[in-house]
């Protein structure tokens, strides 16, 4: 049994084992090592609801303060969560190792792990576990490879679109954590992976990515302060994705409150344009860049954000990487009004606020992965046996696993998983089998080779997701499939 | 190899000798072969619940089977212009229109969303020669569908009759519109004595002259009424009239009627959709016949033939540990005697899944994103989740064309019955 964190309060109740595997590090500040031993997914029921109930409806993820078990306790197993200071982000977390006897071996050979209290969830009694095996007990004192978590990881990574795990976890983009806040319930209220964002040609876009302009190929000092070429480096997108969109987003500091004098009414009433060009060649005849004007904005009064569409510089900029020469940004500004927009920091300005203020390219692009399908409704409620096959709850956290690391939000969500049997006679209209799977029932129990039907998800649906790519670019995602909907035999 | 004699012997004695079984699954040797052999109880047992999955509750036996009346063709036509569409998965009526289908039954883009709406196609023969001898009307030109058959449960979504208009060889029509009307036979309460029959206008057509094709009537309301209140159904007249009032033999004008080419004769379909997901319920028939519900006998079967086999199944158990993927699994009609009252198919290919879905996930298992991060939970409580389950990821749907007890051929569309792929879930 493994204990994640610096204390251990467990009842230890008769004959059972527990074995305190502690690491302390973990409990104040993890390592940003995803592959730590003994990272696990626990299953912990969001807080107020009943466990092993298999709720039929997801529910909000817990917060990182409440995930302490809500249910007492039962008298054979303990789940005991301390928050351990204000900075920690751990939960530590009591476990002991059961092993219920109907386990089959394979499953044993398979992974000797450790397994968290929430054996009721299978609605099997704790007490089985009692008297474990030898093997298994030798078996849990045992670490998961790191490679296979590893390998795990990237499967995960290939479904996102990535190669290779992202380093750290940049500082997000406001905006794109605004978007994230959006579009995290629309997707589960519609069922869809399109980024519907009113006002932007998004169309079937269901990804986002944010970029900075590259600092080293800033060439500030090169041009007068109302002229600027920021270059974002767009080698992160895959070739595979589609561009539906792509703005420039800009910070309008405003113009302070008139009133004071003639001078700032002027600036006040000034409009400043803004253009954009694409740099399409850096030195063309005569040694002049070739630009080409793609969008102008004007703008006025209070402070805001600016957005410029720039799709067909980012369009060629995906057709060729190496035709990415950035893009020339010029303020015009009415005599007497001054420099207002904010293209470059200013030397005595706080890290943060550049940050927030500073240029900012969104990309919208669709990977072309198939759309989520239009949500069945399911007949919900049922008398349930006990090991008829059913939604259970689990949780996933995703600071359990380290991958919180490159997982910006959410922190883990409810995935559900499918368990129980299908060969019933006969099988009952809530297991929602298909003609497919009677007819397999049939042939199994004709004596058939052929086995019967698994106890699937029959309905999926998706959730959004914020992550950083290996360029530090922060993505927003709708990935389809994640949570089970309803189960059946299929 | 069964000596000759010994197959003699079971030719004449039947019941008792093992039966050829219906279900051919693949053998891991690339190639699909028949399953063990089954006692006629099991056969029975086959036959009866995939009856149920069919929605019918006893065999049809169709005193005859003719194919070549304008009904079943239509049917047929329908039947092979079918398509599967990619996203669903179900059954669609091939939107490039190849099949005679489209043209000689002049089935228009409204007709195509019924037909691809529907999941029973129905079609009736005229019967109606044969009746109400007494009446005064001229006997080709009454129809009469008979609706018996008919399932209550089902929502009817449209009820077309189809009548022919071929060459006028008359120059009648150059001088005078030819009207085609189609009237409903209605009686009084109770018995119905010839001298009550009223005509109900249900449809009119003003013909126009040199088409040759179907010519299409809704009679919906009549077919409601008659399902409703089988007694009420006294069939349908077709009239034809010049301008001027004068009844006309539809020969005349070149329609079609009773007497006709056969498959060019009047006839009813109706198409139907279910009301709700209802599923038959396989086995519902073994528990009235053994209270208990246990399957003791059939298990003793079992492992009497097992002993032929046991080295096929060896090797299949032991490929049961290679990765999830789709195998074949052929249910065939023709072997279960089922040949007299399906038209088409002969069996079909249902598949399989099998496999195991553990660590690495590779392409090939088509796992999807649960899929991953259940294995990832697999792999890290091993006791508290199972792996993903191997099973199908898209399901087509069969179509079935077949004769009731009353003759009339049904097309009918069973939904996900199909594996066409499978896939970690």
């Amino acid at each position: 049994m493994v204990t994640r964190g610096d204390s251990t309060d467990s009842i230890t109740p008769g004959p059972q084992r527990w074995r305190a595997a502690g690491r302390s590090a973990a409990a104040a500040g993890r390592p940003a090592d995803p592959t730590r031993p003994g990272a696990s997914v626990a299953a912990r029921t969001p807080a107020g609801r009943e466990a092993g109930d298999g709720s039929r409806r997801a529910a909000p993820p817990p917060g990182r303060s409440g995930r302490a078990s809500p249910r007492g306790a039962p008298a054979t197993a303990a789940t005991s969560s301390v928050r351990v200071g204000e900075s920690a982000r751990r939960v530590v977390t009591a476990r002991h190792v059961t092993a219920p006897r109907s386990v089959p071996l394979p499953c044993v050979i398979m992974w000797p792990l450790v397994v968290t209290v929430s054996a009721l969830l299978l609605g099997r009694p704790a007490a089985a576990a009692a008297d474990a095996d030898p093997l298994l007990e030798k078996l849990a004192s045992g670490r998961p490879p790191r490679a296979v978590v590893d390998k795990l990881e990237a499967a995960f990574l290939h479904t996102l679109g990535m190669k290779r795990r992202p380093n750290a976890r940049p500082q997000v983009p406001a905006y794109l954590s605004e978007v994230y806040a959006k579009v995290a319930t629309t997707t589960r209220e519609l069922n869809t992976l399109d980024l519907n964002l009113p006002g932007r040609l998004t169309g079937s876009a269901n990804t986002v990515r944010s970029f900075i302009h590259s600092e080293d190929r800033v060439d500030w000092h090169k041009y007068p302060a109302n002229l600027q070429r920021l270059v974002f480096n767009t080698s992160a997108v895959p070739t595979t994705e589609t561009l539906s969109a792509a703005e420039l987003r800009l910070w309008w500091p405003g113009v302070e409150s008139d009133a004071s004098g003639e001078g700032e009414g002027v600036a006040a009433r000034a409009r400043h344009r803004v253009q954009v060009y694409d740099v399409v060649r850096r030195t063309g005849a005569g040694g002049r860049p070739v630009l080409r004007l793609i969008d102008t904005v004007t703008v006025r009064g209070a402070a805001r954000p600016l957005s410029l569409d720039v799709s067909p510089a980012a369009r060629r900029w995906l057709a060729r990487p190496t035709a990415n020469h950035g893009l020339l940004v010029r303020v015009l500004a009415p005599p007497g009004a001054g420099e207002r927009l904010r293209l470059r920091p200013v030397p005595e300005e706080a890290a943060g606020d550049w940050q927030r203020r500073q240029p900012l390219l969104v990309t919208f692009t669709d990977d072309g992965r198939p759309r989520a399908r239009a949500r069945r409704s399911a007949p919900r409620s049922h008398k349930r046996h006990n090991d008829e096959c059913r939604r259970r709850t689990l949780y996933v956290d995703f600071t359990d696993v380290g991958w919180n690391n490159w997982i910006v939000a959410p922190d883990g969500y409810n995935a559900f998983f499918c368990k129980g049997e299908c060969n019933q006679f006969p099988l009952p209209q809530h297991l929602n089998a298909t003609n497919h799977a009677i007819v397999q029932t049939l042939v199994h129990e004709k004596g058939s080779s052929v086995p019967s039907p698994c106890c699937v998800a029959t309905e999926l649906s998706a959730i959004s997701m914020l992550y950083t790519d290996h360029s530090d670019n922060v993505v927003l995602k709708n990935y389809k499939d994640m949570v089970v909907e309803a189960c059946g035999c299929n | 190899m069964r000596p000759r004699w010994l197959w003699l012997l079971c030719a004449l004695w039947g019941a008792v000798c093992p039966e050829h079984s219906p279900i051919y699954v693949d053998n891991h040797k690339g190639q699909t072969v028949a399953g063990e052999e089954i006692s006629e109880v099991d056969r029975a047992e086959i036959q009866e619940d995939l009856l149920l999955l069919l929605g019918l509750h006893r065999r049809p036996r169709p005193a005859f089977q003719e194919v070549q009346s304008s009904a079943p063709q239509f049917l047929m036509d329908i039947y092979n212009s079918m398509v599967d569409d990619e996203d669903t998965g179900d059954l669609k009526l091939d939107p490039e229109g190849v099949g005679s289908a489209w043209k000689d039954f002049n089935i228009t883009t409204v007709d195509k969303q019924v037909i691809d709406e529907s999941d029973l196609i129905m079609s009736f023969i005229n019967h109606g020669s044969k009746l109400f001898k007494e009446l005064e009307l001229p006997r080709s030109q009454l129809l009469w569908f008979d609706l018996t058959e008919v399932p209550m449960d089902e929502n009817q979504l449209d009820t077309s009759l189809r009548v022919y208009q071929g060459y006028a060889e008359d120059a009648l029509f150059d001088y005078q519109s030819v009207t085609l009307r189609i009237f409903q036979l209605t009686g009084g309460e109770g018995e119905t004595r010839p001298d009550d029959i009223q005509l109900k206008e249900v449809g009119a057509r003003v013909l126009e002259p040199g088409y040759v094709g179907w010519l299409t009537f809704n009679v919906s309301s009549a077919a409601d009424l008659w399902r409703m209140f089988p007694h009420s159904n006294l069939g349908l007249f077709m009239e034809v009239t010049s301008e001027g009032g004068e009844q006309l033999v539809p020969g005349q004008v070149g329609l079609v009627d009773a007497y006709g080419e056969q498959a060019r004769q009047p006839f009813m379909t109706a198409f139907f959709k279910q009301q709700q997901l209802k599923r038959p319920l396989p086995r519902l028939s073994r528990f009235k016949r053994s209270p208990n519900g246990k399957r003791g006998k059939k298990k003793r079967n079992r492992s009497n033939s097992q002993t032929s086999s046991s080295s096929l199944k060896d090797y299949i158990q032991k490929q049961e540990f290679s990765v999830c993927q789709k195998r074949n699994l052929y249910v065939s009609f023709r072997d279960l005697g089922w040949q007299d009252w399906i038209i088409a198919p002969d069996g079909y290919a249902a598949f399989f899944c099998m496999g195991i879905c553990s660590f690495p996930i590779n392409s090939q298992m088509n796992a999807t994103n649960h899929a991953i991060v259940q294995t990832l939970t697999h792999l890290l409580e091993p006791f508290l989740y199972p792996k993903p389950s191997c099973a199908p990821t898209k399901l087509n749907s069969i179509s079935v064309l077949y004769f009731d007890d009353k003759q009339n051929v049904n097309l009918r569309k069973y939904s996900k019955m199909v594996a066409t792929s499978c896939g970690c879930h």
